[in-house]
């Protein structure tokens, strides 16, 4: 059990992190879920079954743990003052210049900030992490159809976003 | 596929990239499932001295303490009309007490289905502090599942953010001793 909690610390610790990250827009927060995902895989290795990918079981963890922390602090930000919450990020432009990289990155997560959370970990799991609808599916516990739609549904809204904040130069 | 629409998806599939676990974190993760971190043999006889000298403050600091102990209870009001058996069982709009006993620095969190809704110290009205208890008292106002967690250690833990899971960790974490009870109300 040791040995298999720290090769799976190694071989997935980023790309959990990576996700946890993203999907909370928060560091700080993503450090602690990332050690809540692992502990409780080390609770639950023993019961995993192998039914799904050890990767899609540890994601499936994860996801959980990311909507619970999200929606606990959606709760404490409701006690804050709206204006604390406003992050200015100028991700427009110069006149004549096109959108690089690093612009469109910030855009885009100040777009995926404003899906629901369930879309953007749909996002994320499928572009971010690579996986297939069918292990989305044993992740999310919905249908791979109902996940494509959703995937579907976001993209054109990520893009209308993302060029509303940038002036439609994508 | 458009073009935009590939940017997008190339720009998700790179986003987080840069970003790496923090410092320690493996480490973090094998102490609070008591699990060692793998060391070189030569650090064993360090951390036996180390060991030993943390014995010995810990001691010192809880000048005997007696060993964490937590009990619920739930305490009717004094003009409350007793109708039948099972005074001391929770009730939706009674109240129920989480009393924590023994060890050093003792804080009680109690949350309903994972969520923080007392934390002693910390939240006003509703926390009591004898010699060798503290008490947590929590309006029982919403059905659902309420965990008590009982936390001792020889430094404060870091306060609760308000989700269950990740409270405990972080205290475990910080070295803290934990103890938990648990109580539906329909």
């Amino acid at each position: 059990m040791k040995a298999a909690i720290r090769k799976l610390m190694q071989r997935y610790g980023k790309a959990v992190y990576r996700y946890c990250r993203e999907a909370l827009s928060d560091g700080a927060l993503a450090d602690d879920v990332l050690q809540v995902v692992f502990i409780e895989a080390f609770r639950d290795l023993g019961r995993f079954r192998g039914r799904s990918s050890i990767r899609t079981w540890l994601f499936a963890i994860a996801r959980h743990r990311v909507l619970d922390a999200a929606k606990s602090r959606r709760r404490a930000q409701s006690h804050i003052e709206p204006a604390d919450l406003v992050h200015v990020v100028d991700v427009r432009p110069s006149p004549g210049e096109s959108l690089d990289e690093r612009r469109l990155v910030d855009a885009l997560r100040l777009c995926l900030g404003e899906l629901r959370a369930p879309v953007r970990a749909a996002l994320l799991l499928r572009f971010q992490q690579g996986f297939t609808f069918e292990e989305m599916a044993l992740v999310c516990r919905e249908r791979p159809g109902t996940l494509q739609a959703q995937v579907s549904r976001a993209l054109p809204v990520l893009r209308a976003c993302i060029e509303n904040r940038t002036g439609g130069t994508l | 596929m458009t073009e935009p629409t590939a940017r997008i998806e190339a720009a998700l599939s790179q986003i987080g990239s840069e970003h790496e676990p923090p410092a320690g974190w493996e480490a973090r993760v094998l102490a609070a499932t008591g699990t060692p971190a793998r060391r070189p043999w030569w650090l064993y006889s360090s951390a036996a001295l180390a060991v030993g000298s943390a014995i010995l403050v810990v001691t010192l600091i809880s000048d005997g303490a007696a060993a964490l102990a937590l009990d619920l209870s739930y305490p009717k009001p004094r003009d409350a009309v007793a109708t039948r058996a099972g005074e001391d069982s929770p009730q939706l709009g009674g109240t129920m007490r989480a009393r924590a006993r023994g060890g050093g620095y003792r804080s009680v969190w109690v949350y309903r289905d994972n969520e923080l809704v007392v934390a002693c110290p910390g939240t006003a009205g509703a926390c009591e502090y004898t010699g060798d208890a503290t008490i947590a008292t929590v309006q029982l106002t919403a059905i659902g599942e309420y965990t008590a967690i009982a936390l001792s250690s020889v430094v404060p833990v870091p306060p609760p953010r308000g989700a269950l899971d990740t409270d405990v960790f972080r205290a475990k974490a910080a070295g803290a001793s934990v103890s938990d009870a648990r109580q539906v109300v329909r």
